[in-house]
């Protein structure tokens, strides 16, 4: 009897905790173009960073998590919901913000989050108007609420982007490339701002620039020809190149030498030559010296595994 | 668990009906923000004020008339140029991919957007018939009548919704904007090129097929709908079943509507016997072959159930100037001839069925008003080649024109004054005909089979102008 409560108990802590399950989620375009490979994941609360370089099939899974795309054949639970038969009910617990997006620009920022809001079913004027003043103060636009959609900067479009996003309090957000194109201090802006957010929530944050995940997602997937090659922990995948990050002074001669055996992950110029950083089980080169391996390191030492790394290394941007 | 039940569906329907009329207005207002409505607007109105000012007759029903027949296509080409403009909008397409991922479904909100072009389709039409009627009251005596406008306005609208809507979602489906140019150009050389190929159920250019173009208008939305959700939505769930049905239902339907129109057109599809029947033209003496048509009450007229009775068989046309006046008057002929048991028919020479049937309401006629129409080709009434069989098989080459048949079905006189100054004269000499007095100067026009000479201008009255 006893055993039969704890069950129970533990059955209703599990469904009260967000969950979104992939099962066998898989796309292929016309022309048989597979985007996404069959694909088994489990997401829980917190920041999960997708990581992956153009084209490794990032777009393709959020959209068909967001049910912006059916699937090919599998699916995925939200919450236990399916994708592909129970849209209403995951749209209800989706906030998303596309890559590319527009909001109409002669709107201005509180017209345009009141007609968003009431997408979103917030059909309750009072509500509604309550919870724009504090998706507002929440991107630090409330100064600007008046202002036209068309006005607005780049990064603060970003923001009413994700404004727009979490207004009425999804419990699944999807971000997908939330700081590209922005300038560095716009971007360490938004960075925050995605911080702040998560709680009880799964954030999706879509990117393959490897800082916007490493200061604020607790896990990491990482994506590469529509497979999930990586799947865990910052730490985690900071482990897998402990031991295998270098730094070597030198010159240009060597740097191409370097670049055609190693993968390098940074180089910079400095007096004395060139400093070249770069992970690899070990390096038969004078003067290496092992460094503290860093996610970026990581990324590249992952993205590698199978391809030649200099070609990896190519489709990352590392930094901001 | 979602919860589910009728109050929460009704809840879900009533806020989906919030999202759809929110997104309505939005669009309304982002569409009339942009000059495009306004400059086509000025466009119409010119058009409006110089049918107006052009129209010989210048009471409401001509010009109207005009407005609903000879302006729509034109109307219809320009207005579907500015909804495809206006649904290619590259900023719409980005906002779609959000207002995708939220609750509402994608069906509200390409509903909201259609109505935000109905809206952006329906203020240069209001602009149109508001520069015809100021037009009609700078430059005429007759008062402005607003039903008559209202009703034209109404006849014209479905096949123009029906054209703007087609560009709307072949431009919102495949954001193709020379697919809206297509379109347009197809329908000027339907219009103007190619208007005896195509059937006259779908005669675009009249107003007479409302159901049909409404009933298209729905199907092309659900087609919308079906193709744009098909591309995110299981091929087997509920809704998109559910679509599928209701399209093949409109499509069924319209199919149906089309047919029974085809069939209900007088004399359509019994032309080619009639002709035979009639072989040449009626010879004057004879008593006039019997025709029978279903008149705009819905009742079986004959000429057969006439007889015994004389009958003043008024022909017309619903553009001529003064109609409903002239039907109006004719009302109170059979009150006046009691005795001689006259009775009086309207027929109406136009393809457009609604034509007898709006002038008939309009005059609130008492007597029967059939549309004798039913020729090989289309176009306007044609002397030569009239469409009407018995026009034709009676020799009748202008319009209007009232013809007195006697008992026996034999026709006594013809081209007696309808116009409102010869009202009495028209009276005095319907007493003559039943009296078997002959006035010398009523005159015969048209090419009868007696070899009557053609074009004579019917006696005794000076008609109202025709086209």
């Amino acid at each position: 009897m006893l055993s039969g409560v704890y069950i129970e108990v533990c059955f209703w802590t599990e469904v009260a905790r967000l969950q979104v399950l992939t099962i066998n989620l898989t796309k292929t375009y016309p022309g048989n173009v597979t985007a996404v490979h069959p694909m088994n994941l489990k997401l829980e609360q917190g920041v999960v960073g997708l990581l992956g370089p153009n084209g490794a099939g990032k777009t393709t899974f959020m959209r068909m998590l967001a049910t912006l795309l059916e699937p090919t054949s599998g699916t995925a639970l939200v919450d236990g919901h399916d994708i592909r038969y129970d849209k209403p009910a995951v749209r209800a617990q989706l906030g998303y913000l596309p890559q590319d997006f527009g909001l109409y620009p002669s709107l201005s920022v509180v017209e345009c989050l009141d007609y968003m809001g009431l997408l979103a079913g917030l059909t309750r004027g009072k509500i509604r108007r309550q919870r724009i003043d504090e998706v507002l103060e929440r991107v630090n636009l409330t100064e600007f609420r008046k202002r036209k959609v068309g006005a607005l900067s780049g990064g603060m479009k970003r923001r009413l982007g994700i404004a727009q996003a979490i207004i009425h309090e999804p419990r699944l957000v999807i971000f997908d490339e939330p700081t590209a194109g922005l300038d560095p201090e716009e971007r360490i802006r938004v960075r925050n701002l995605l911080s702040e957010l998560s709680g009880d929530r799964i954030i999706i944050l879509s990117t393959h620039i490897v800082a916007d995940v490493s200061s604020t997602a607790q896990t990491i997937a990482v994506m590469k020809r529509g497979k999930i090659i990586f799947n865990g922990s910052t730490a985690e995948m900071i482990e897998q190149v402990r031991g295998k990050t270098w730094q070597v002074l030198t010159d240009d001669a060597w740097l191409a030498w370097l670049r055609e055996r190693y993968a390098v992950t940074e180089v910079q110029r400095e007096a004395g030559g060139v400093v070249v950083r770069l992970v690899a089980d070990a390096v038969d080169f004078a003067g290496v010296e092992p460094r503290t391996p860093s996610l970026e390191d990581a990324y590249v030492w992952i993205m590698g595994e199978g391809v030649p790394a200099a070609t990896a290394a190519e489709e990352v941007t590392v930094g901001p | 668990m979602v919860p589910s039940g009728p109050g929460h569906r009704l809840r879900n329907f009533i806020a989906a009906g919030q999202r759809c009329q929110a997104t309505a207005l939005l669009e309304a207002r982002l569409n009339l923000a942009t000059p495009a409505p306004w400059v086509m607007g000025l466009v119409l109105a010119a058009l409006g004020y110089l049918t107006a000012r052009t129209q010989p007759d210048p009471s409401s029903f001509p010009i109207a008339w005009d407005l609903s027949h000879q302006v729509a296509p034109l109307a219809a080409i320009l207005l579907l140029f500015l909804t495809a403009s206006l649904a290619h909008r590259p900023v719409r397409y980005e906002v779609t991919e959000i207002t995708d991922s939220k609750l509402t479904g994608s069906e509200e909100i390409i509903l909201g957007r259609w109505m935000g072009m109905v809206v952006a389709v329906l203020v240069p039409l209001a602009l149109e018939y508001a520069a015809a009627m100021a037009g009609q009251k700078i430059h005429a005596k007759p008062p402005v009548q607003l039903e008559v406008y209202a009703l034209s306005f109404i006849r014209g609208l479905p096949p123009i919704l029906f054209l703007t809507t087609l560009a709307f979602c072949l431009v919102v489906l495949t954001r193709v904007l020379v697919l809206g140019a297509g379109l347009a150009g197809l329908l000027w050389f339907a219009l103007y090129s190619g208007r005896a190929l195509y059937p006259s159920a779908f005669r675009i250019d009249l107003s007479q097929n409302a159901g049909l173009f409404l009933g298209l208008t729905l199907a092309t939305l659900l087609g919308m709908l079906l193709g744009y959700q098909g591309r995110r939505r299981a091929k087997a769930a509920p809704a998109t079943v559910a679509l599928a049905s209701l399209l093949v239902l409109c499509l069924t339907g319209s199919a149906v509507h089309a047919g029974w129109l085809a069939l209900a057109l007088p004399g359509k599809e019994r032309v080619a016997a009639s002709w035979k029947r009639l072989g040449n033209r009626h010879r004057r003496g004879a008593p006039v072959p019997n025709f029978a048509w279903v008149d705009t009450r819905g009742h079986r007229v004959s000429l057969a159930t006439q007889r015994g009775r004389p009958l003043l068989m008024v022909f017309f046309q619903p553009k001529d100037g003064g109609v409903p006046a002239m039907l109006t008057r004719l009302s109170g002929l059979p009150a006046h001839f009691a005795q001689d048991e006259l009775r009086v028919v309207g027929i109406c020479l136009s393809e457009d069925l609604n034509g007898a049937d709006d002038v008939s309401r309009l005059a609130r006629t008492e007597f029967p008003v059939v549309t004798d129409w039913g020729g090989p080709s289309s176009g306007d009434f044609n002397v030569r080649e009239p469409h009407s069989v018995l026009a034709w098989s009676l020799g009748i080459n202008t319009t209007p024109l009232a013809l007195l048949l006697d008992e026996d079905g034999r026709e006594i006189t013809r081209g007696l004054p309808l116009d409102e100054r010869s009202w009495e004269n028209l009276k005095l000499e319907i007493r003559r005909s039943l009296d078997g007095e002959t006035d010398p100067t009523a005159g015969i026009s048209g090419s009868g089979p007696d070899g009557a000479p053609e074009g004579l201008t019917p006696g005794g009255s000076t008609p109202p102008p025709t086209r």
